[in-house]
């Protein structure tokens, strides 16, 4: 006889969801492929000034601000290019293998699979950010000494994770409605480098280089 | 506006809300008693230009085995998967169980398990976990899970595979899963997309006695394909359709009778003469015998069932019978006809 059905809760439903989008993101090669890069790009930040300073014949001079400014701020790229690679395919992927369907015959609204794939995607961010901004800061301490404002980490990550969340929306949705990966990855760099460029052209009229260099202007200035 | 609301749907948001009612309390709605599993009313999906299915009026009685046959882009994938909810239908309504599927409807695809055309799965993801998220979506305890799931696998001949990535499985092997999941939640209407397609024949046997052990169990099933002695074999009831129409529906017994035009039987005999080629010509619905050697081919132009008068025609004329097969009855033969009739209509009209 067949059984009486009766639907989960939402929170099953959604759990079911993490579920499913944690195990095949993480055992695909593309994820694994893009966590050794970003590390790769970790460390070129980290490594590559010592070694140009050094074929100079510069000394490595310490530098209390390396990691709150330049180790981080050049990480963001890399967590950029990992939170597209990694969230790319992840709607439209499956709608390209056609793995989407099954999915989207099961009982679980249309809504809740999004935000089950977001989800996961921001716990996956979360593991590989802290991973990558604990290697920032530690190889920064090593090569350029004590650091200033480290507590200002946390601020950095939290806004990382954030705007990474932003554009994982942005590039899901694309993936969506697009139903393609190289779409949605060719409209979030090209979103990405657009703003980037916008940013330079405010910076000069503005005549500020940075938002936190703003941000610091902005504050009382000590007379 | 409200009033438009209130006269033009209130009527079917009541059947609605009384058929979910029903359901709860273990009743069903449906019309002169017949349960409908599947109904769609002028069901009608365009592609562009291209209209896939159109005006289609499918009712598909409860717990029985429904074929769905016809030739390839017949509109039988289109259909099911409104169905399923995948796709919204531009006119018409589709009904499961009397809720309406259009748009995201969880509860309506509870009571339904689909296997789609060519099934694919993540392959990153093992079989076994595969099934066990899927059953954490339809709501099975861990213990369930945990009964149903090696069933499954046994069932479906994939026992042993649980545990390797599917992207290590072959086509049929992920066809053996698609089957798997579609039975997961013990559906009260399973609906297969060509269950045998990339099947070896012996997987494509196994299917067809798969499919009857699943409507033994009280399951309706729908299925598509376009393997005649699959259906024929297989299912109670069938819709032929092709270019989108609905071409005849109803049992397979009756979708045979109903097809007007000749049958031939084919008789073995021994002691051909021409008395018993005379006497046969002399039956009312005999319109031609032909002879092969000690082979009759008789032309007859009725359904009834006649091989007691012929065969009594044959002995009392002085031949021996020693084989009789009627062909042109078969599923096939409706099939090819019908499709035949409307792709000649269609020629006609353009």
């Amino acid at each position: 006889m067949t059984k009486k059905a009766t639907r989960p809760s939402w929170t099953t439903s959604f759990l079911a969801i993490v579920r499913y989008e944690l195990l095949w993101n993480i055992r695909k090669k593309k994820f694994l492929g893009v966590l050794i890069l970003a590390f790769v790009f970790a460390t070129l930040t980290l490594v590559l000034p010592v070694i140009l300073r050094n074929l100079n014949n510069l000394p490595t001079e310490p530098n209390p601000d390396y990691v709150i400014t330049t180790g981080i701020g050049f990480g963001g790229f890399a967590f950029f290019l990992f939170a597209l690679v990694s969230v790319m395919n992840s709607i439209s992927g499956e709608f390209e293998s056609g793995s989407m369907i099954p999915l989207l015959t099961k009982p679980v609204s249309r809504t809740t699979i999004y935000l089950g794939k977001i989800f996961a995607a921001f716990l996956i961010i979360l593991g590989a950010y802290t991973l990558l901004t604990i290697y920032l800061a530690l190889g920064g301490f090593i090569i350029y000494g004590p650091q200033n404002n480290l507590h200002l980490i946390f601020i950095t990550l939290f806004g990382s994770i954030m705007s990474t969340l932003v554009w994982m929306s942005i590039v899901l949705a694309m993936g969506s409605v697009s139903k393609s990966s190289m779409l949605a990855a060719l409209l979030g760099i090209g979103v990405w480098f657009g703003l980037m460029i916008a940013q330079g052209i405010l910076s000069v009229f503005s005549n500020q280089a940075w938002i936190l260099t703003y941000a610091l202007e902005k504050a009382p200035q000590e007379p | 506006m409200l009033l438009t609301i209130l006269f033009v749907h209130g009527p079917t948001i009541i059947d609605n809300k009384l058929n979910l009612f029903l359901r709860h309390l273990g009743l069903e709605l449906g019309g002169a008693g017949v349960t409908l599993a599947i109904e769609t009313v002028n069901l009608t999906k365009r592609y562009g230009r291209l209209t896939a299915v159109d005006k289609l009026n499918l009712n598909v009685s409860a717990n029985t085995v429904h074929g769905f046959l016809g030739p390839n882009g017949a509109g039988k994938t289109t259909t099911i998967k409104v169905l399923v909810g995948l796709l919204k239908p531009d006119e018409g309504v589709a009904r499961i169980f009397g809720e309406e599927v259009s748009g995201d409807k969880p509860d309506v695809r509870l009571r339904i398990g689909y296997m789609p055309e060519l099934p694919k799965f993540p392959k990153h993801l093992k079989g076994w976990e595969l099934l066990d998220i899927y059953g954490r979506m339809y709501g099975l305890s861990q213990q369930q899970r945990r009964d149903q799931l090696p069933k499954l696998f046994e069932l479906v001949g994939l026992k042993g595979r649980e545990k390797d990535l599917i992207g290590k499985y072959s086509k049929g092997m992920q066809q053996r899963l698609g089957i798997a999941q579609a039975l997961l939640n013990e559906p009260e209407l399973v609906i297969l997309d060509e269950p045998s397609l990339g099947l070896d024949p012996v997987g494509m046997v196994e299917v067809r006695e798969l499919i009857k052990g699943v409507a033994k169990e009280g399951m309706t099933v729908f299925l598509s394909s376009h393997l005649l002695f699959e259906v024929q074999q297989v299912c109670s009831h069938v819709t032929i359709i092709n270019k989108g129409v609905a071409l005849v529906s109803d049992t397979i017994e009756n979708v045979s009778h109903k097809m007007k035009g000749p049958a031939t039987l084919q008789i073995e005999v021994t002691k051909l003469s021409d008395v018993i080629i005379k006497n046969l010509r002399k039956l009312p619905f005999v319109t031609d015998v032909k002879t092969e050697n000690n082979k009759l081919n008789i032309t007859i132009e009725t359904r009834d069932d006649v091989r007691p008068q012929v065969s009594e025609t044959i002995t009392n004329s002085g031949g021996t019978i020693v084989s009789m097969n009627l062909v042109g009855q078969s599923l096939e033969d409706v099939f090819v006809q019908l499709v035949g009739k409307a792709e000649q209509e269609g020629g006609q009209k353009q």
